[in-house]
């Protein structure tokens, strides 16, 4: 199928290219760590001077792992992998598939690192049976030979030998994804003021493209929760999902679980607070039927009249803050028909106001918005299973080795002897435990008299 | 009692340790050895001790936490790691000499904790992208596998001291056995750690996708720890390709070494990232 002897291929499939497309990657990335990425031009210029700052625009070195060169230089090592697997596997699948008990026993016999047991009793085939049965824990196969020979194999894990290239395939599997969820899926952003819903999110990047959802995100309420020291300690939206006027989905999220609605993740990224923006929520309580308060929320501008015609009440706020920054204390002007009455009110913090039969208890804040990231990746799941892939890989590849060990018994002179002869690809401390494990098996056998050569 | 107190003491522990070791390799007196060996096994448990007090001081703040969230609380369950290892090389090889040249990083990365002026030993709560179980994963893995290259580290510079002593002289069979367990443990040890490096940095990935949205940004310290990654795997194909053992080996296991320490601590202290936090 694939001339092995074509120089180009014979040059993808070398080792020593592998070890030059890697250390191309290695040494440019270590480049792109130090240079900083993304940056403007008039910083390179102001860090490095003007004529470096354009070279190292040119040459896409400042947003270095998007540029054509870097992901051609994994592409290179892509079809590295590709070729090198190509190459190599039919040999490793012809091993796999080798029939060890063709083997010529000369060969076994006559090898310096086999361990050879002789007896006096002669060969019998009635003897078989008995070797047979001391090592049944052993799965065995077994051929007779054409004259007073029978030789036994045990063979395990002949498939461990594909570890090195189930790695490999995992590091094309990752890359797939990766390339799956770059060009049909999309990073995106978008702001969504509290009580506000939006249909359509920017992309980043260049152009900031807009992306219509399909559906409605809608935010209800952001909250910073700090620890008393003063750090932020969570950010949380409550969002719920709009599609064709429903309500359909409904979550809050903080910043290490998102929102997940028909392959778009919503996470928690930033947000911001909107100026000259408050939010007022309020609840309404009937003393005489606790059961359904009324909950609503209003979004005021600072000195202008809101009227509610549910709670037959309008707001006013008259003042932002006493020091000028607008987090209250506030000052709220609450008019029912002709009377009015003014409260100060903290950030936050509710007040109850009493009429009549009629509790209303009202809380004041500044209104946010809240900084979604918006991520569809169809790839995601490719490339977590390229990781599982390369972790089953890698145990298969340095943990798991093919062992085969021949037993030749034949007839010798008078007597008959016993040949042990092991070989794996890796780890020879397991295969010499298990040889001596045989060996001293066959020995505790008093029908076959065996004792060491 | 505070934790911070103990891993303080924990430290004079390991230097105790360290100088059994030492003196062992001078002196060669098999009495300085099992002493080192028990300090060790003292140390360990007060390291042990000292990070599950701490786990439950966090607790005790309301705040609750695994203590793996910064630099001071890695660089204290790194030397637990480096010595835990090195525990199972002496029980597996019974050779005492190793001690002299891996139960020192222990000490380093303890005492580098415990006195440096750069990093805060308080119990601080965490920021909301820390908050997340896949914290502890990613940690517990990342530090098993630099342990492993920091064993891979001692176990090369020993068997590169080891052949230049021997330089010159003709050497016996028993000197060459010797070399070849020393270059088998620096072997075993870069594999054991790649294993857990690549779960550390896929364990990162998944975190990070929880969290940010995005598996992979070639934010600097997952680019270095990718550096680190093509570092060893080039090492590991140059062994079975080009039968790298010895010299080229130990060569390689240090070069990989000073790759690690720049994705855990230089990149931190040096360039500007997602892992900022880490100090």
């Amino acid at each position: 199928m694939l001339n092995k002897n074509n120089p180009l291929i014979k040059t993808f499939s070398s080792v020593d290219f592998a070890i030059f497309i890697i250390s191309t990657i290695t040494i440019t990335s270590i480049a792109g760590t130090i240079i900083q990425q993304g940056e403007s031009l008039q910083f390179y210029a102001q860090r490095y001077g003007g004529r470096p700052a354009v070279i190292l625009e040119l040459l896409d070195i400042t947003n270095m792992y998007s540029s054509c060169w870097f992901q051609g230089l994994l592409i290179l090592f892509c079809l590295n992998l590709l070729v090198c697997t190509w190459v190599r596997l039919p040999g490793v699948l012809a091993i796999i598939r080798k029939d060890n008990l063709a083997i010529t026993t000369t060969k076994i016999a006559k090898d310096p690192e086999s361990e050879v047991l002789t007896s006096k009793v002669p060969y019998d085939a009635l003897n078989l049976p008995i070797i047979s049965a001391a090592l049944a824990p052993l799965s065995l196969k077994k051929t007779e030979g054409p004259s007073q020979d029978c030789l036994l194999l045990h063979e395990k894990g002949a498939w461990s030998r594909i570890g090195a290239y189930l790695v490999h395939a995992s590091i094309l599997l990752i890359i797939c994804g990766a390339l799956i969820g770059k060009y049909l899926g999309y990073d995106a952003f978008v702001m969504v003021p509290e009580g506000s819903a939006k249909s359509s999110v920017h992309e980043r990047g260049e152009g900031h493209k807009e992306i219509p959802l399909g559906f409605e995100i809608f935010c209800y309420n952001f909250k910073t929760d700090y620890y008393p020291n003063g750090t932020p300690k969570e950010y949380r939206s409550s969002l719920a999902v709009n599609e064709s006027g429903e309500r359909v989905h409904y979550k809050t999220i903080t910043v290490n679980d998102p929102l997940k609605y028909k392959g778009v993740t919503f996470f928690q990224s930033s947000y911001q607070s909107i100026e000259n923006e408050y939010k007022l929520v309020t609840t309404k309580t009937d003393n005489l039927d606790t059961t359904n308060p009324i909950n609503k929320t209003f979004y005021l501008n600072p000195f202008s009249e809101h009227t509610s015609e549910e709670f037959g009440v309008s707001f006013k706020i008259l003042e932002t803050s006493s020091d000028g920054h607008g987090h209250g204390p506030y000052k709220l002007q609450i008019t029912e028909g002709d009377s009015s009455l003014t409260r100060v009110m903290n950030d936050h913090e509710p007040i109850s106001i009493q009429r009549d039969n009629v509790v209303y208890t009202l809380s004041l804040a500044q209104r946010y918005a809240t900084g979604l990231k918006v991520v569809k990746d169809p790839g995601v799941w490719i490339v977590y299973s390229g990781c599982g892939l390369m972790l089953l890989g890698l145990y298969v590849a340095f943990f798991m080795s093919h062992v085969r060990i021949w037993i030749l018994y034949q007839q010798e002179n008078d007597g008959s002897k016993i040949t042990v002869y092991g070989k794996t690809n890796k780890n020879n401390m397991k295969l010499e435990q298990l040889r001596e494990r045989i060996v001293t098996t066959l020995l505790r056998e008093e029908k076959l008299a065996l004792r060491r050569a | 009692m505070e934790s911070s107190f103990i891993l303080g003491i924990t430290t004079f522990v390991y230097m105790a340790a360290t100088v059994f070791y030492v003196a062992y390799a001078v002196f060669r007196k098999e009495m300085m050895a099992k002493t080192g060996l028990i300090t060790l096994v003292i140390a360990i448990l007060a390291n042990s001790a000292g990070i599950g007090l701490r786990w439950l001081e966090t607790h005790q703040q309301g705040i609750g936490y695994v203590p793996l969230s910064n630099m001071y609380e890695s660089l204290v369950f790194f030397a637990l790691c480096i010595a835990v290892l090195y525990l199972f090389i002496e029980l597996q090889y019974k050779v005492k000499i190793f001690g002299t040249y891996i139960v020192p990083f222990a000490f380093l990365a303890m005492a580098y904790a415990s006195y440096s002026p750069e990093f805060g030993k308080g119990i601080k709560p965490l920021l909301p992208a820390l908050q997340s179980n896949w914290l502890v994963a990613h940690v517990v893995t990342c530090f098993i596998g630099y342990a492993a290259f920091t064993v891979a580290c001692g176990m090369a510079l020993f068997y590169l001291l080891k052949s230049y002593q021997s330089s010159g002289k003709v050497p016996d069979s028993k000197s060459l056995q010797f070399l070849k367990t020393i270059d088998n443990i620096n072997y075993k040890m870069i594999v054991f750690g790649f294993i857990w490096l690549t779960a550390g940095i896929i364990t990162g990935a998944v975190w990070a996708n929880s969290a940010w949205g995005t598996y992979w940004s070639w934010d600097p310290k997952e680019t270095w720890s990718l550096i680190t990654w093509f570092v060893y795997a080039l090492a590991l194909h140059a062994r079975y390709t080009r039968g790298w053992d010895g010299f080229r080996m130990s060569v390689a296991s240090i070069i990989g070494f000073i790759s690690v320490i720049f994705t855990y601590y230089g990149v931190n202290f040096l360039l500007s990232g997602l892992h900022s936090y880490g100090g």
